[in-house]
């Protein structure tokens, strides 16, 4: 008991208290509960978001952080894709597969440090889901060092 | 016109059936007439913690089935006369009636009594769909547990698509000591995760056992616990009163436990 007061005491570190452990865990799997998109559609939705931002843009595969939230039964979808380089001329559709993600930059693209943010929102609808499985936390790649912001930003 | 209540959660065990029985029983007390329908087929139980089970002799599969009459089925409770029973089938399955024969028998028995409570079965399948068929309004139970919690979130999202308009939260088994000490979540945390409107807090309590092993729901005490004031509470709001929530704030335990809260308040 007054060990536990003394850890208490000297840890202020907000992570160990169970109750927001499990106040951030359930906000991650609420949001994809309410989305109901399965981890393969939001695995190919990542990819042509990417593959569209890419044309323009040469965007740090490393450090890209796609997240759901909730709040206020409100489900959205937050895009951080942070920029290398912008691309003067826009990749042509097809070419983008091959070009993405690799470091061949031309000579007369500009030098970028700046995150594009996309926000996608959505309504609940329930009614679709009924029968699906809810989808595992594990789909979205995070920054492992990340968890916590993605949730709250 | 009767209010069409269902009393569900998703996941099992969090107090669904205890809150239906005592929920009935305060509102009976009050001169209400009330009607608590079991729907959870195969795995029976609210007759059980009204103390009824010994007085079944037809069901609501019977009724459905043409085999006797609405009033047969019907179970009149010995304490409150206003109080009654639909008992589920025991030994049938929950597929064995479909939501439209569930709506019928709601609507029927809506015409007789101004409370229809329907306690719904565990889990989001057909006993699920049938339970909340007719239903006007819900109350979802859940206790400030992840899966508790999860499952909550699930059943508010298919009650609004089920066209469920008025959705109302309890939060049950509220151990205010670990909410202090940071290791539950509190009501407010529960309740900004699900954004439904909140009806009640009821505390964690033993009683809740001793009650269930007697067959006589808490709110029948002449001196209710927590929990039993709780429900009561729970039952005056639904009658549209304005009541406060108990305060559940854990007792006064010394310098050392103010201390510790003092601390735990202004660091974590």
């Amino acid at each position: 008991m007054f060990m536990q007061l003394i850890g208490r005491l000297f840890n202020r570190n907000r992570e160990t208290s169970s109750r927001s452990a499990v106040k951030q865990r359930l906000q991650l799997v609420i949001a994809h509960d309410r989305a109901a998109l399965s981890p393969a559609t939001i695995e190919s939705m990542q990819k042509e978001i990417l593959a569209v931002v890419s044309r323009y843009v040469e965007i740090d595969t490393d450090k890209l952080n796609f997240s759901l939230k909730s709040s206020d039964r409100m489900t959205s979808l937050t895009a951080d894709l942070p920029i290398r380089r912008i691309r003067k001329t826009p990749l042509e559709p097809e070419a983008t597969a091959t070009e993405m993600g690799e470091a061949t930059a031309a000579k007369d693209e500009v030098l970028f440090n700046e995150t594009i943010a996309f926000d996608f929102e959505l309504e609940d609808q329930p009614g679709d889901q009924a029968d699906e499985m809810p989808m595992s936390s594990e789909s979205v790649p995070e920054n492992p060092g990340d968890k916590g912001d993605s949730i709250g930003n | 016109m009767s209010r069409i209540i269902v009393v569900t959660s998703g996941k099992g065990g969090v107090g669904k059936t205890t809150t239906t029985a005592n929920l009935g029983m305060a509102l009976a007390k009050r001169g209400k007439k009330v009607i608590l329908i079991d729907a959870d087929f195969g795995l029976r139980n609210l007759d059980l913690l009204l103390g009824l089970e010994n007085r079944i002799v037809y069901t609501a599969v019977e009724v459905l089935a043409g085999e006797c009459r609405l009033d047969q089925a019907i179970v009149r409770d010995k304490r409150q006369s206003t109080l009654a029973l639909m008992p589920a089938a025991q030994h049938r399955l929950k597929d064995a009636i479909q939501p439209r024969q569930m709506r019928q028998l709601v609507l029927a028995l809506a015409k007789k009594f101004d409370y229809v409570i329907v306690d719904c079965p565990a889990g989001i399948e057909q006993g699920f769909q049938n339970a909340i068929a007719a239903a006007r309004e819900a109350i979802v139970v859940t206790t400030p547990e992840i899966a508790a919690v999860r499952d909550a979130d699930r059943v508010v999202g298919l009650l609004e698509a089920g066209g469920v308009r008025s959705i109302r939260l309890i939060v049950n088994r509220l151990r205010s000591h670990m909410v202090a000490a940071n290791d539950m979540m509190s009501v407010e945390d529960v309740q900004e995760l699900l954004a439904i409107p909140l009806i009640g807090i009821v505390p964690d309590d033993e009683q809740v056992i001793v009650s269930t092993n007697r067959g006589e729901p808490l709110v029948l005490s002449e001196d209710p616990s927590l929990a039993g004031q709780a429900f009561d509470n729970i039952a005056s709001r639904l009658e549209g009163k304005d009541v406060e929530f108990l305060d559940l704030s854990p007792p006064d335990d010394g310098w050392l436990t103010r201390v510790k809260n003092f601390f735990t308040r202004r660091l974590f």
